[in-house]
């Protein structure tokens, strides 16, 4: 997909962009205003109303992206010549602003573009970086079948557990099993899971709720347990027990990172879109200040 | 998924992060702080300035640029309606001129029918808020836009030679040099007794001579081995006698008094060197020496006190008396006066008058004296259509732009010429380290003897008023004229 946007049609947009980019250094260095570069200048108008316009028609993509029966161009193009003109855009206020920037509601605008820009380079980054990542993590599965399979684990252990111990200690670290969560929890790929140890499998824990953090904690008792029977229908079942909690440990490591890398993949919008209405905002304020004190 | 675990929040749009509600607030919240609320407040002054006051932003964050050094005034800084008078409308010259009311024009509008300022704003040339560019135009262009094409641009009526640019080395193959230039100089017209003096302009390029009437020879003056003074020998310096004004630009006119009298003593008698002749009128100086060559006769060339019988004789002289005979009276009374008239032919023939000063005699008699010294009037202000500081130049030596040393006559004009300032000062970009100069570095636009900006005449309305004042008869002349 990546690759699609920005070499939709040959780049067709790359070169729009760079075209405008040009025009617009050259008018610059051409261009010999009174007193220094500003917006107030024949140039710095015409870079403005340019800038003020690309402003508002990226902002449309959101529009366009959910006018499903629009004929007006792909997403795919609208998306693309969203990336250069952005890019572009970029040049182009910085030029209508004249290299002067200042504690105004001008330089507010300015900044609030180059910030939901550098947002966008952002999201252009992940773009490319982790849909690669994604299916190497997933393996040729999906989050769907991961999850599956996870319940396939979790009824597989419930069904090996043969005392009341082990099944507390099976329901326990089933129960507290977390997946995604919060923003944080999602970005960060690390689920907050607990679990009680039964008494008899760990006295000084005194069955209240401890981390079972990567599932290490429900391993790390089997384990010991195990290390503990001389042999026996226990020593079997923790053994089962023991690998498939390893394997439900893989499973959810690689669904943590498929949901991290979706919430990484989705988080820069989370930026980019209200700082986007913020800089519509300051836009509308700096134009009409900009004539009312002419 | 849902039945597998249906709680598991798996995607972004599960928390409770939110794209919408953020936008809104932050649409809402930078258009309410930044432009709704500042308009508001200037429904009311005090709403302004409360809000102004305020840690909140008002019409202060919509300032584009700090304004200029001279304008960082709390009624201009704090208070943006002090210029921008009429909500989306540029500011107009009214604002300006409200403090800057002696502005004057660049031209004279009502002799030269010259449009291209129409329209021109004080705005136009002077931008504010657009720090740290001078509020004052300093490029070429400023001036050039006119002045390298005057006909073209509408100038036709003009002695002004066409000018790109100052610098040999900025000007552009077709483009026009900055000229010779011009000096201002008073040149005398009628005799020693009514002598009217003229300004009249002359390029260096003609190698003017000046007439001022002194005689002044300045390479005698700054003789290094030192001129005999009547203090001893004394070496001069240029600045002995040339001294800036109070803001260092010019230089304070020469006179006797200040300058020459300190060597040039008016003593007309060596046996009585503190006695001087003033420096005045030819016939102020021979009363003088007639009064005191007769106060010597009487009292010291009779080496006594006169006896009553010689004051008697001097006061009741009549003819036949016992006293002395008239030969005797006449030969005794022309002595004063002859002494006077030696010594006065002495000074204005010879020394002291003749020094520096055109002496003439006139036999007509039509004066007390028959010496006729012709008045000095030396030109002050050589350079009147330039601007110069003396200052910022006085790391160098004098003689870098006047060659004052070598100079045998004072009619040599010692005011620099174009090369000279051209070995330092090039156009408005460097070249070869010289002193970028660009057209007001030496010239003003504002001309201080046209009328006032605001005020200036229409095209014509001289021809206009003039008409208006022929009909109207000459009580009415100064009405017309003051009408803006």
């Amino acid at each position: 997909m990546y690759q699609s946007i920005l070499n939709f049609k040959r780049a067709r947009y790359l070169w729009v962009a760079l075209a405008l980019s040009i025009v617009s250094i050259a008018a610059y260095w051409w261009h010999q205003p009174v007193g220094l570069p500003n917006g107030g200048t024949w140039l710095g108008y015409t870079l403005g109303t340019v800038g003020a316009m690309l402003i508002v028609w990226l902002l449309l993509l959101g529009m366009r992206k959910r006018s499903y029966r629009s004929n007006m161009g792909t997403v795919q193009g609208w998306t693309s010549a969203h990336v250069y003109l952005g890019t572009a855009l970029l040049l182009v206020g910085t030029l209508h602003a004249g290299f002067q920037f200042g504690a105004n509601v001008h330089t507010l605008a300015y900044v609030l573009m180059v910030v939901v820009i550098v947002s966008g380079f952002f999201g252009i980054f992940v773009y490319m970086r982790y849909p690669n990542l994604m299916t190497y993590n997933r393996s040729g599965d999906t989050l769907d079948g991961l999850l599956e399979k996870i319940h396939k684990v979790d009824d597989r252990s419930r069904r090996i557990a043969n005392t009341p111990n082990l099944s507390r200690l099976v329901e326990s670290a089933i129960d507290g099993c977390q997946i995604g969560g919060s923003w944080w929890q999602q970005l960060s790929g690390s689920g907050r899971s607990i679990m009680s140890v039964p008494f008899a499998m760990d006295p000084d824990a005194q069955e209240k709720a401890q981390s079972n953090k990567d599932h290490k904690l429900v391993i790390d008792v089997l384990a010991n347990r195990l290390s503990q029977l001389g042999g026996g229908e226990e020593a079997g079942a923790v053994t089962s027990l023991l690998a498939n909690f390893a394997a439900k440990q893989t499973l959810l490591r690689r669904i943590r990172r498929d949901v991290q890398i979706r919430a990484i993949l989705k988080i820069w919008l989370y930026f980019h879109v209200p700082l986007s209405f913020g800089l519509l905002a300051a836009l509308i304020a700096h134009v009409v200040v900009v004539f009312f004190y002419w | 998924m849902s039945d597998i675990k249906p709680d598991y929040k798996l995607s972004l749009e599960d928390t409770r992060l939110s794209k919408r509600w953020v936008s809104w607030v932050l649409f809402i919240g930078i258009l309410a702080l930044f432009l709704i609320v500042p308009l508001a407040s200037l429904t009311s002054d005090d709403a302004a300035t409360t809000l102004r006051n305020s840690p909140l932003p008002s019409d202060n964050a919509w300032i584009s640029g700090h304004l200029s050094k001279a304008h960082q005034i709390p009624d201009l800084n704090q208070n943006c309606q002090a210029c921008h008078v009429n909500a989306f409308e540029v500011v107009q010259d009214n604002s300006c001129l409200s403090c800057h009311d002696d502005a004057s024009h660049h031209f004279d509008t009502s002799v030269h029918d010259v449009t291209k300022l129409d329209g021109a704003r004080c705005a136009s040339c002077h931008i504010e808020h657009d720090e740290p560019s001078s509020i004052v135009r300093r490029d070429d262009k400023l001036c050039s836009s006119c002045h390298a094409d005057m006909a073209t641009n509408g100038v036709v009526d003009t002695d002004l030679v066409d000018v790109d640019s100052f610098g040999k080395e900025q000007v552009r193959e077709g483009a026009m040099p900055h000229p010779q230039f011009k000096v201002s100089m008073l040149v005398p017209q009628g005799n020693a007794d009514a002598t009217t003096w003229a300004m009249g302009r002359f390029s260096l390029a003609d190698k003017p001579t000046e007439k001022s009437n002194l005689i002044f020879p300045h390479d005698v003056h700054l003789n290094p081995e030192g001129l005999d003074a009547p203090q001893g020998n004394k070496v001069l310096a240029c600045n002995d006698c040339h001294t800036t004004d109070d803001a260092g630009e010019l230089m304070r006119p020469i006179t006797m008094e200040n300058n020459c009298r300190t060597c040039h003593t008016l003593v007309f008698d060596p046996d009585a060197p503190e006695r001087e002749v003033p420096h005045g009128e030819p016939d102020t100086v021979l009363l003088t020496l007639e009064e005191y060559y007769s106060r010597q006769f009487l009292r010291d060339s009779l080496g006594r006190k006169p006896t009553p019988q010689e004051v008697r004789d001097f006061i009741l002289r009549r003819p036949g008396g016992a006293v002395a005979s008239r030969a005797e009276q006449a030969l005794n009374l022309a002595s004063p006066w002859g002494k006077a008239n030696s010594v006065a032919q002495e000074i204005f023939e010879k020394t002291t008058c003749k020094t520096c000063h055109e002496v003439s005699v006139d036999n007509s008699g039509q004066h007390l004296s028959k010496w006729r010294v012709d008045p000095i009037r030396i030109t002050e202000q050589w350079m009147p259509k330039s601007e110069f500081d003396h200052f910022s130049h006085r790391t160098s030596d004098c003689s870098l732009c006047h060659a004052a040393s070598t100079s045998e006559q004072s009619s040599d004009v010692l005011m620099p010429n174009l090369d000279v300032c051209e070995a330092c000062h090039t156009g408005e970009t460097t070249h070869e380290n010289k002193t970028p100069s660009s057209c007001v570095s030496c010239h003003q636009f504002h001309q201080p003897e046209q009328a006032s900006w605001g005020k200036a005449l229409e095209f014509g309305s001289a021809a206009e008023i003039i008409k208006q004042i022929n009909l109207a008869g000459a009580n009415e002349v100064s009405t017309a004229v003051s009408k803006p």
